[in-house]
């Protein structure tokens, strides 16, 4: 999976949920330095940049890598904040990296029909540091365990990392 | 362009453990979990002693838990051993200047062995 972009880079993947967001910090592609869920307490974007601030300053890394999130009807939490974050990277000169489901399953070599948790565990494989957050395979009735973010942030640092250097 | 490693990785050791920061603390004895943490943000060096129970703790050695540390000092000790190598050269030359100026050598890498990370 690495190539010599992914050794040059250490990236900080983002997944903003309801009560805060899932994050993952990966470096040269194959080291995961620190993952896990970070709550945050109010509703606007304040908290959350400075909470990302912090990370930014502590890991320093080359690279924000965020969810390409369809566009809804009127504003959503995650999707505001998404929109701050990339504000923000923008204003820092951070390139800021949006990954799809798609191409995080694509990255990580599954089809593309493979559910979350598939992708979860294909993670967990690569990164077998994160199989005791592996949740257990969710019911129709449940609702989505917050360990999930941290997946997905780790699949976007990973979409990231495996692109072609240059390409967005 | 090459990043720089972090000054350390104690956090993403502990976290591979599964250790909290008072579990840690118990095992470098009289600590609280508050140096550990402070450990890992880098806000203090821990002692000699210290660094070596980490060592002992994590099972990888110093210079990759402080990594970002290591690299800076290295950086340090090459460019006196490149100003002590250069003096030691216009001496007249002995066998043990010789070594010494074959030992500085790869210290800074010159050699083309050793002493890289």
């Amino acid at each position: 999976m690495s190539n010599s972009f992914a050794r040059q880079t250490r990236v900080l993947g983002i997944d903003p949920c309801t009560k805060g967001f899932g994050f993952a910090v990966i470096e040269g592609g194959t080291r995961l330095l620190d993952w896990g869920v970070a709550r945050v307490y109010s509703r606007n974007s304040e908290e959350f940049l400075v909470r990302i601030n912090a990370m930014i300053e502590r890991y320093r890394p080359t690279l924000i890598a965020l969810e390409q999130a369809p566009e809804r009807r009127g504003g959503s939490r995650k999707g505001d904040r998404i929109a701050s974050l990339m504000r923000y990277s923008d204003e820092r000169g951070l390139p800021c990296i949006m990954s799809t489901r798609r191409k995080i399953r694509q990255a990580i070599a599954l089809r593309p029909d493979a559910t979350k948790h598939e992708v979860a565990a294909r993670i967990a494989q690569l990164f077998p540091d994160l199989m005791p957050l592996l949740p257990m395979r969710r019911r129709p009735w449940d609702t989505e365990d917050a360990r999930m973010n941290v997946f997905d942030a780790v699949g976007f640092a990973l979409h990231s990392t495996t692109r072609k250097e240059g390409a967005i | 362009m090459t990043i720089l490693p972090l000054t350390t990785y104690l956090k993403m050791y502990r976290k591979r453990t599964g250790f909290t920061h008072d579990e840690v603390a118990f095992l470098l004895g009289s600590m609280s979990g508050q140096s550990v943490s402070r450990h890992e943000h880098a806000k203090r060096l821990p002692i000699l002693k210290t660094a070596l129970m980490y060592e002992a703790i994590f099972g990888a050695p110093v210079r990759e838990i402080y990594e970002g540390v290591f690299v800076e000092v290295r950086g340090t000790v090459q460019a006196r051993a490149r100003g002590l190598c250069a003096s030691l050269e216009k001496k007249k030359p002995t066998k043990c200047l010789e070594r010494k100026i074959s030992l500085l050598k790869a210290i800074i890498g010159e050699d083309g062995s050793a002493n890289i990370a």
